[in-house]
């Protein structure tokens, strides 16, 4: 998708729901780091990463943060969307070759300050592994 | 539900003890027009109410916000 979805303002409603799915591979992990700055060990390297509790290599958590923008700066509201605030909580560890499904759910709109607050969750298989909520105010 | 004092305090970090209603833009350094919209987009959900830009744009103290609330039979 390299087109961003375009939802005025007015046509959103509570309970507004999109999603995507993602196969997260070494390709992106390696590119995020190198887009990030963060080369720790415990997403790059494997031999490091089996003699931790993970025991292998794991997603960086923001490489999910950055989902959610997609789902934002895509989707929901898609081309006029500015994203002000963002919190996630990583509840489980997300693996190489793991496929996530990233959701957002409009929660509630303010008309006076065109903000819109949007519930996220993301899954790999039946396993909720990032939840939380992101601000966005919709651009006119 | 947070209450009044929480949310100025959350969002504008102000300690609870040197919230005033006189509190505005100038005195407060996190009072900008960002955590503005995100502080006020929290009181309408944690009161159940909605502004209109209006009130949103002619309040320039906590005072006035309060008496927006209290305007709405909110008890601040």
């Amino acid at each position: 998708m390299t087109q961003a979805e375009e939802k005025p303002f007015v046509s959103l409603h509570v309970g507004d729901s999109v999603s995507f799915k993602r196969t997260i591979s070494d390709d992106d992990v390696r590119a995020f780091a190198e887009v990030s700055g963060d080369h720790n060990p415990l997403h790059m390297d494997d031999a490091y990463a089996r003699t931790t509790s993970f025991g292998s290599r794991i997603v960086h958590g923001m490489f999910l943060g950055a989902l959610v923008s997609r789902l934002v700066g895509m989707q929901l509201p898609g081309k006029r969307a500015l994203l002000m605030k963002e919190s996630l909580e990583f509840k489980k560890p997300v693996r190489i070759g793991d496929t996530v499904n990233v959701s957002g759910r409009l929660a509630s709109k303010s008309d006076a300050t065109r903000l819109i607050e949007i519930e996220l969750s993301v899954s790999s298989g039946d396993d909720l592994v990032a939840s939380g909520s992101a601000h966005v105010r919709v651009l006119e | 539900m947070k209450d009044f004092n929480a949310l100025v305090t959350e969002h504008f970090k102000v300690a609870p003890a040197d919230i005033t209603d006189s509190l505005n833009a100038e005195s407060v350094p996190e009072w900008d027009s960002m955590n503005y919209l995100l502080f006020i987009a929290d009181v309408e959900k944690a009161y159940n109410v909605s502004f209109s830009m209006d009130e949103v744009l002619a309040a320039k103290t906590l005072g006035d916000i309060r008496t927006a609330l209290r305007a709405k039979a909110v008890d601040v």
